[in-house]
């Protein structure tokens, strides 16, 4: 495996699959990685060993899912539109230097995009909406803030958050160096009550999505 | 000498085995009383501040991700040590505590032989230095 960088996240296909649910799997992940779209991974799976991505591939994996999902290009064109507009968008996402991106129908009815110096059309796009344009030009900002900050929040999980700047991306409790994993850990032999008692900077809150993210049946 | 606790471990551990701080000439800093959601860039210069020797971790899964952090560590001068679990007991405070101070000799003594960029791995059986690569084909 090559050296990567602190803060540039390491994470497994299966936990990019996890922090990113509930709409991503890990089959998607490596479609999406098969089709090059992601680059290159940190390592490949190997000997049981698996995939390894960094923080940028996680935000592309969002980034193509949400794409795919709103534009509602027919089903023969949907892989190459989406290859041809990630790989447009992507340049300009994770750029030093961020001109805001904006979803437009142009006079010939083609989705098209611009970040106000250089305009790519993609296919008709015909199911879709205009408010979803907007929508979209939302979902980009976001990203580049997230990516800004390296770090993205947890759907549905709002005490969560996984940092590249914090164990490598590992889902923690906001705030904390502690991994939802390690909560789920230790609570098949500590009650909640008492994980609360010993580690007083965790708060009951971010202790039990951190169970129900990782699918522990206390969390119930 | 000094070592400093990760934040999944028990913050009362850190004062829990500084009751041994003069047979061991060892003390143990907790990080959340000096950075608590520290970020891993600033482990090394937390840990030089501190003059701490070694970072001690409790690792559970997606081991991937922790690797960069050692390295740094590592090259940084900074030693560390890896608490695994085994698989009749989870790393509870009670087992973090067991197995710290069952080996806190050995930690010791091998810290002080090699004065950094030690990798430990602390299992309730004992504790052995390995490479980070032999940590990550047993590990993932």
């Amino acid at each position: 495996m090559g050296l990567i960088a602190l803060g540039e996240g390491v994470y497994a296909v299966a936990e990019v699959s996890h922090i990113l649910h509930p709409t991503m799997t890990a089959r998607k992940v490596h479609y999406w990685l098969k089709k090059g779209i992601l680059g290159p991974p940190i390592r490949q799976t190997r000997s049981g060993r698996p995939t390894l991505l960094t923080f940028e591939q996680l935000l592309k994996v969002r980034t193509v899912q949400h794409l795919r999902d709103d534009l509602h290009f027919s089903l023969q064109r949907v892989t190459a539109t989406v290859e041809e507009l990630s790989s447009w968008v992507f340049r300009r996402l994770f750029a030093q230097e961020w001109y805001e991106l904006r979803f437009y129908r142009s006079p010939n009815g083609a989705i098209a995009v611009t970040d106000g110096m250089h305009d790519l059309e993609v296919g008709s796009g015909q199911l879709l909406m205009p408010d979803l344009l907007l929508e979209l030009d939302a979902f980009m900002r976001k990203t580049r803030e997230d990516w800004e900050r390296r770090a993205v929040d947890i759907e549905g999980f709002p005490r969560l958050v996984s940092n590249a700047r914090i164990l490598g991306g590992a889902p923690v409790i906001n705030g904390t160096r502690v991994e939802t994993a390690f909560i789920s850990h230790i609570a098949h032999e500590i009650a909640p009550k008492e994980i609360l008692r010993l580690y007083p900077y965790i708060d009951e809150e971010g202790l039990y999505q951190a169970l129900k993210f990782e699918r522990n049946p206390l969390a119930a | 000498m000094r070592i400093i606790l990760d934040e999944n471990l028990w913050p009362e551990l850190a004062t829990a085995l500084n009751a041994f701080e003069q047979r061991y000439d060892l003390t143990f800093l907790h990080i959340n009383e000096m950075a608590p959601g520290a970020q891993d860039e600033d482990i090394p210069e937390i840990c030089r501040q501190q003059e701490a020797a070694a970072l001690v971790s409790a690792n559970v899964r997606d081991f991937g991700a922790r690797r960069v952090i050692f390295e740094a560590l590592l090259e940084a001068g900074v030693s560390v040590v890896v608490l695994r679990p085994s698989k009749r007991a989870a790393l509870t405070p009670e087992v973090q505590m067991a197995m710290l101070i069952r080996h806190i000799q050995k930690i010791a003594a091998a810290l002080r032989a090699d004065q950094g960029r030690l990798l430990l791995k602390l299992t309730e059986g004992g504790v052995t230095e390995i490479s980070l690569e032999q940590l990550i084909r047993e590990v993932g």
